[in-house]
């Protein structure tokens, strides 16, 4: 029995797969991170944050693990560390040495945040584990046309969304049962009208309650449901989960966190993306 | 094995339980009040395969994640604020900036940047953070390219309960020109 589920699962590991999706991916992921990047140099911010605050930059913490100001002098190590992680990038986005650039984007993107940890976000977080994958994948190099190759790579990542969406609704519901319930005011208010966080109006938005109340239970609803992304029923799950993004998106400022997961969307829109027939032998 | 890594790391929801969880004087009674003695029963082999196993694993694989920075508890916006929090920036004692205030927008779009915005908020509402002093600094230094001949930038985090509008002001960061060295 249980070397014939090992051998299942082997089998099932090993397969290949239309890599469309994941050529996507590996196209929208370094381009999120490079518009945010823009986004940082358009605010005139790069100075402030590849500096710590003893060479005049921000942050005056460093994680231990930040070893660029140790080789090099603090006023440069940043700068020669945001070089490497944006020319990695665009190594990664045209398809060219996928495998050191991809490891070396994940450094220097790592590097920037141990030296500025109040800026690292949990979506830095996710795309670096998408990159550290990526350099397995077979779609690293080329165009998104119809190829086959390993398929494990968007296994993992779609293993990896649903823990992390599985995660998030137990979060909320453990924290703040009022998820469930129609206390007032709705918990999703509270979330889209915080001053430090989000940008809806508090006034104009107490009529609108009942509606809050039914879209939080929505949320909670799509987050609790996210082992769905394992099945057939993905691409649907997933057309919710990016109504949810647009809708973070619209609400809170968040900069790059909806692009970002949207990013990884194409491994769940993968059975319309190559086609039901190629999907299924995917799976 | 990666799979194995993932689920040891991030087991969604044992993020959620805390340390002494059922070990607090009465906190099983409460826990067998509210969800019966099958309950209990179930919630403490949840925290036994939490803390005898889950967690020591964890303990011993988290160094793979550090060089990488891809550690993270997936606990993503659970709840609102327990309180409002607002932030004003004084500039020579006229207030220049306030959260969501249109009419007090000075340097609304870098404070609320993806990057500033998390810093902002915890300075905000941690005592003593210590991100204060380069907060202020950058504050203090884009005042006097927007205000020349500015010599003093002052950061209020106001406070109040939620839902609600009346706050107070909770803490007070001061810097002053040149250096914009807190006070």
């Amino acid at each position: 029995m249980i070397p014939r589920l090992w051998r299942s699962w082997v089998t099932w590991c090993g397969r290949e797969e239309d890599l469309r999706p994941q050529t996507w991916v590996r196209i929208l992921v370094p381009l999120t991170i490079l518009l945010d990047q823009a986004n940082v140099l358009r605010l005139g911010l790069l100075p402030w944050f590849v500096v710590p605050w003893s060479a005049g930059g921000l942050s005056s913490s460093q994680d231990p693990m930040y070893v660029m100001g140790h080789v090099m002098p603090a006023e440069v190590a940043g700068y020669v560390t945001w070089t490497l992680m944006i020319v990695s990038l665009l190594l990664v986005l045209f398809g060219i040495a996928n495998r050191p650039a991809c490891l070396i984007a994940v450094l220097s993107y790592a590097q920037l945040g141990h030296l500025h940890p109040g800026g690292d976000r949990a979506i830095d977080r996710i795309l670096r584990m998408v990159l550290l994958i990526w350099m397995f994948s077979d779609a690293g190099s080329g165009r998104p046309t119809a190829r086959m190759g390993k398929a494990w790579p968007a296994d993992f990542i779609r293993f990896l969304l649903v823990i992390i969406y599985l995660a998030a609704g137990i979060g909320k519901v453990a924290k703040q049962p009022g998820w469930l319930t129609m206390v007032e005011p709705p918990v999703l208010y509270r979330v889209v009208t915080d001053p430090m966080a989000a940008h809806m109006d508090a006034v104009a938005l107490e009529p609108w309650f009942p509606v809050l109340h039914f879209f939080g239970l929505c949320t909670i609803a799509l987050e609790l449901s996210a082992p769905l992304l394992l099945t057939r029923f993905a691409p649907w799950w997933a057309l919710c989960g990016a109504g949810m993004h647009i809708g973070i998106f619209l609400t809170m400022d968040l900069g790059m966190f909806s692009w970002g997961m949207l990013a990884l969307y194409p491994l769940l829109f993968a059975p319309w993306i190559v086609g039901r027939r190629h999907a299924d032998g995917a799976r | 094995m990666l799979y194995g890594l993932v689920l040891v790391l991030g087991t969604p929801g044992f993020d959620a339980i805390p340390g002494n969880a059922l070990r607090k004087p009465g906190h099983a009674d409460q826990v067998r009040e509210r969800i019966g003695e099958p309950g209990l029963a179930l919630a403490r082999l949840v925290v036994a395969l939490n803390t005898d196993l889950r967690l020591p694993l964890a303990r011993n694989v988290d160094w793979i994640q550090r060089p990488f920075r891809v550690s993270q508890n997936w606990t993503l916006y659970e709840d609102g604020p327990g309180n409002y929090w607002t932030m004003e920036v004084l500039i020579d004692g006229v207030l220049r900036h306030r959260s969501l205030d249109p009419d007090y927008d000075w340097l609304t779009t870098e404070i609320r940047s993806r990057k500033l915005r998390p810093m902002m908020e915890a300075v905000v509402q941690e005592p003593k953070a210590e991100n204060a002093k380069g907060l202020v600094r950058y504050m203090g230094t884009k005042a006097a390219r927007d205000f020349p001949g500015a010599a003093r930038v002052e950061l209020r985090a106001l406070k109040g309960p939620w839902p609600g509008k009346k706050q107070k002001i909770e803490r007070t960061y001061i810097g002053d020109a040149p250096d914009w060295k807190l006070r």
